[in-house]
């Protein structure tokens, strides 16, 4: 009986549990063949860690508001470029710089939180695909601005940032001015050899506005309006009926999600060293997502403890594949590959479970009722 | 309608002093954190009709960089932060003793300046040893112009890192 | 009067009506710019009969409920598949044509079988979910286009033999061959009858199915699932088979598109090939859960029409390329726009 009882839990654990296992699995597999040493793996998963966590924590407070997973988070990105785009082209250099990016990206993020906000509002039960094509229909608009309004319109002159026909922006820029500015500002390297080469860097700073976001996080979830967005999250009728502001909630939702959104990308972008102009946000979105679904988190709950989950699996493949790809067949092309495939799987197969699983408890509870109402009849 | 009593309460005005307080912290930043570039130069030079010799031997500290030696015709840029910036200069009169000059404090007219170490260590001004510098551009960056010229992505490379 | 005209932008829908306005501006203005107003007719037509069946895949799917088919690339990589098999053959002419449609039918049929059933597994949310299987479909068959024995020589990489190249030609194979046949030339005006005929005949077949017992059952399902599961109609049995007559148009539709541009995309290519044609039958009038081969004819003239003519305009007149961007601001904005009224809520 007791046997039972635990082989039944199991099932059930492995069932709700079934992305971030496969992938535990996944890179088992992958660690031997690509053979690299142990500290180079925790160096390079701390690294990304840092560069990618507060990305992926922006991730958070949509779900709670039940708006499923929030792919207009690339919105925040592009503020968050544009702040950068701004302190290169100005030289404003180090942690000073980063700020201003931040001050500056902030608005820009505000006003497109709220106009996907107000889209999501129009296209309620398709958030996700609506967000996914608001990120696509604003990368235009971003590209716009960029490659044409960037120099006449809006004023910048730097040779640094502006190609050499005046106007738009160059497709790389440099970011000698703010990289690691963050992550250097105090760190410690453990196991290093005598040259200061390999070991572990551990960046204090960077760890310790990622634990604040996640303190934030947690503080939101008990205050009024965290607990309206759970409210609207478990279900909109029922909470316009409490008197909450459904609509205004949602977009207070987007708004948080796309101004955290941005400061992650600055913190991206500081920790990577250079800015890809037209193409570094397109594919935030996607791998943001997909790190969280690798940790564990579903479309409707995800927690701090799936973001770091998942950017640990996740990553941890997307350093091995390429190596393990190459030692296996002799082509590196093959786990790149692989990696997205993965990704992109990832993300089809939690979409996919979510959803039976819904319908699978909807069914249940239409049953229970059914029964129930058979009972007092 | 909202009142006009309504709109301007206190959490408007709390709001508005937020605002104000951020907007004057990006200033500040700006200031603080723009990155200018200074040539510090010993050649001869004339300045407003006078010349002035290129030193022999100078010891010359910016702020709180390094300490560096010129020598006649040599120039070199300096990166500098902030709005105020001091330079100290050791040099050598005729009989080679050395001397100390008092620090001259300075603000930079321009992103790229240069200083003329001559007219400073000759006792001008600062105001008038400092002019805006144009450095001429390297040709190797008119060559990679044409390849940079940015090509309109919609949808980004499928094998990105992250 | 003006409130009849009121009626009819509301019934031609305002987006569609700016966007043909806008087509209109351009085409009066390409004289005045230099350009020659027969070449971009020309330049259009080809586009049309290139890219109008890819737009036709979207229509079954929308009439059964599965909204705008974003798994568009699976259907794609059927074609691929049979392009490339095919030319694997080596046989040349207008038999490989044939053979490419033929080899690639069992996979749409395959693929979209299962597509289906995956469908009907998370009604509700089919377009997201349809998105990441055409993404992960595409990212899946990359690394089967490296690893897969293929070895003809003019789809495998030279210097390794082995894995394919990104980019094939169908010179030699069905390179232009609906484009030449029956083609009409007048001066510079040319015009494939063979590849409208071509597009014409598929839309007919979806037509004419649409109105069989099985075709209105199926949009029966799609404009009211409750009354069509009360009148016995087996609903996930003609979802399925949509998705399978909208995968196999898609193969069918890379394969016209791949004679008419002359060039198999493999790896990435496929990725967001779903974006212009549901961009494109929004445009012509379609809703996320109504459309017709008007819309189709429509959308497509209309988006194809756009893509070509921008570009050459604004060169002329601005000295600047503008026109991708704005591209990408219309199209996409044509999807947000379909996706955010009110109207088909439920999808």
């Amino acid at each position: 009986m007791r046997k039972e009882l635990n082989a039944a839990a199991v099932r059930k654990f492995a069932a709700n549990n079934i992305v971030p296992i496969i992938f535990i699995v996944l890179c088992a597999v992958c660690i031997p063949i690509a053979g690299y040493s142990g500290t180079y793996l925790v160096d390079q998963i701390i690294t990304r860690i840092v560069r990618n966590s507060f990305l992926v924590l922006s991730l958070l407070i949509p779900i709670m508001a039940g708006m499923g997973l929030n792919f207009g988070m690339t919105l925040g990105a592009m503020a968050g470029q544009i702040g950068i785009i701004f302190i290169t082209a100005w030289n404003v250099v180090s942690i000073p710089g980063l700020l201003l990016a931040a001050i500056i990206a902030t608005p820009i993020a505000v006003l497109l939180g709220w106009f996907c906000g107000k889209m999501l509002n129009m296209a309620r039960g398709r958030e996700m695909i609506t967000s996914y094509m608001i990120s696509f229909f604003m990368n235009g608009v971003y590209q716009l601005v960029v490659l044409y309004g960037m120099g006449p319109v809006i004023p910048l002159s730097s040779d640094q940032v502006i190609l050499p026909r005046g106007y738009g922006v160059r497709n790389t820029i440099d970011l000698l001015n703010v990289r690691k500015s963050i992550d250097n500002f105090w760190s410690i390297k453990l196991f290093a050899d005598e040259n200061g080469a390999g070991g572990i860097t551990i960046p204090f700073l960077t760890i310790i506005l990622i634990a604040l976001l996640c303190i934030v996080i947690i503080w939101f979830r008990k205050t009024k309006i965290g607990q309206d967005m759970r409210a609207v999250g478990q279900d909109m009728e029922v909470a316009r009926e409490a008197g909450i502001k459904v609509e205004r909630t949602r977009i207070l939702a987007i708004v948080i999600s796309t101004v955290f959104a941005a400061y992650g990308m600055i913190i991206y972008l500081s920790n990577m060293g250079t800015l890809n102009t037209y193409n570094s946000h397109s594919q935030i979105g996607m791998f943001s997502i997909a790190a969280l679904l690798v940790g564990g988190a579903s479309v409707s709950k995800a927690s701090i403890k799936n973001v770091f989950l998942g950017i640990i699996l996740f990553h941890l493949m997307f350093i091995l594949t390429p190596q393990a790809g190459k030692n296996l067949i002799g082509q590196a092309q093959i786990g790149e590959f692989f990696r997205v495939f993965v990704s992109y799987g990832v993300i089809t197969l939690a979409l996919v479970l979510y959803e039976i699983r819904t319908r699978r408890e909807k069914a249940e509870s239409a049953r229970n009722l059914a029964l129930s109402q058979e009972a007092t009849a | 309608m909202k009142s006009a009593k309504e709109i301007f309460d206190i959490r408007f005005f709390v709001r508005l002093g937020c605002i104000a307080v951020i907007i004057a912290l990006a200033v500040f930043l700006y200031f603080f954190g723009k990155q200018r570039t200074l040539y510090v130069d010993n050649w001869s030079t004339e300045i407003d009709g006078t010349s002035y010799r290129a030193v022999d031997w100078a010891m010359v500290k910016v702020d709180d960089g390094k300490e560096q030696e010129y020598s006649p015709r040599q120039r070199r840029g300096l990166q500098l932060r902030g709005t105020e910036h001091t330079i100290y200069i050791t040099t050598e009169d005729d009989n080679f003793n050395e001397v100390v000059l008092d620090p001259v404090t300075f603000t930079l007219p321009s992103d790229n300046s240069i200083i003329s170490l001559p007219a400073l260590v000759a006792g001008l001004d600062a105001e008038k040893s400092i002019q805006p510098f144009i450095p001429e551009p390297s040709p190797v960056q008119a060559g990679s112009a044409e390849a940079e010229a940015p090509a309109v992505d919609e949808f980004g490379s499928m094998t990105s890192d992250f | 009067m003006m409130d009849r005209i009121k009626e009819l932008a509301k019934s031609f829908g305002l987006p569609r009506l700016i966007i043909a306005g806008f087509l209109m501006a351009l085409f009066i203005i390409s004289p005045f710019a230099g350009l020659s107003i027969t070449a971009a007719i020309t330049d259009v037509a080809g586009r049309f009969g290139q890219n109008a069946l890819m737009v036709l895949a979207m229509v079954p799917m929308i009439h059964s409920g599965c909204g705008l088919n974003f798994g568009l690339p699976l259907g794609i990589i059927a074609g691929l598949l049979g392009a490339t098999l095919a030319i694997e053959t080596g046989i040349g002419g207008p038999v490989s044509f044939l053979l490419a449609m033929l080899y690639s039918t069992p996979f749409a049929i395959i693929f979209g079988w299962g597509y289906g059933k995956l469908l009907n597994r998370v009604k509700g949310s089919e377009m997201m979910i349809a998105t990441y299987v055409g993404f992960s479909s595409v990212a899946f068959m990359s690394i089967m286009w490296l690893i897969l024995p293929y070895s003809s020589p003019t789809m495998v990489w030279g210097y390794t033999g082995q894995g394919l190249r990104t980019t094939i030609s169908t010179e030699g194979f069905y390179y232009h061959i609906l484009r030449d046949t029956l083609a009409i030339r007048i001066g510079s005006l040319q015009i494939s009858i063979a590849e409208i005929l071509f597009f014409a005949l598929f839309a007919f077949i979806i037509w004419a199915f649409l109105h069989t017992k099985t075709g209105t059952a199926m949009t029966a399902v799609g404009s009211n699932a409750v009354f069509a599961r009360a009148s016995g109609i087996n609903i996930d049995k003609q979802r399925t088979l949509s998705v399978i007559m909208s995968t196999w148009l898609g193969a069918i539709g890379i394969l016209c598109y791949q004679q008419g541009y002359g060039f198999v995309q493999l790896y990435q290519g496929p990725m967001y090939m779903a974006m212009p044609a549901v961009s494109a039958i929004l445009i012509g009038g379609a809703s996320v859960n109504k459309a017709s081969i008007t819309n189709v004819i429509i959308g497509t003239i209309l988006y194809q029409g756009i893509v070509s003519m921008t570009p050459s305009v604004m060169n002329s007149l601005i000295h600047t390329d503008m026109s991708e961007v704005l591209r990408i601001i219309v199209s996409n904005g044509m999807i947000l726009y379909a996706l955010t009224r009110k109207s088909g809520a439920s999808r």
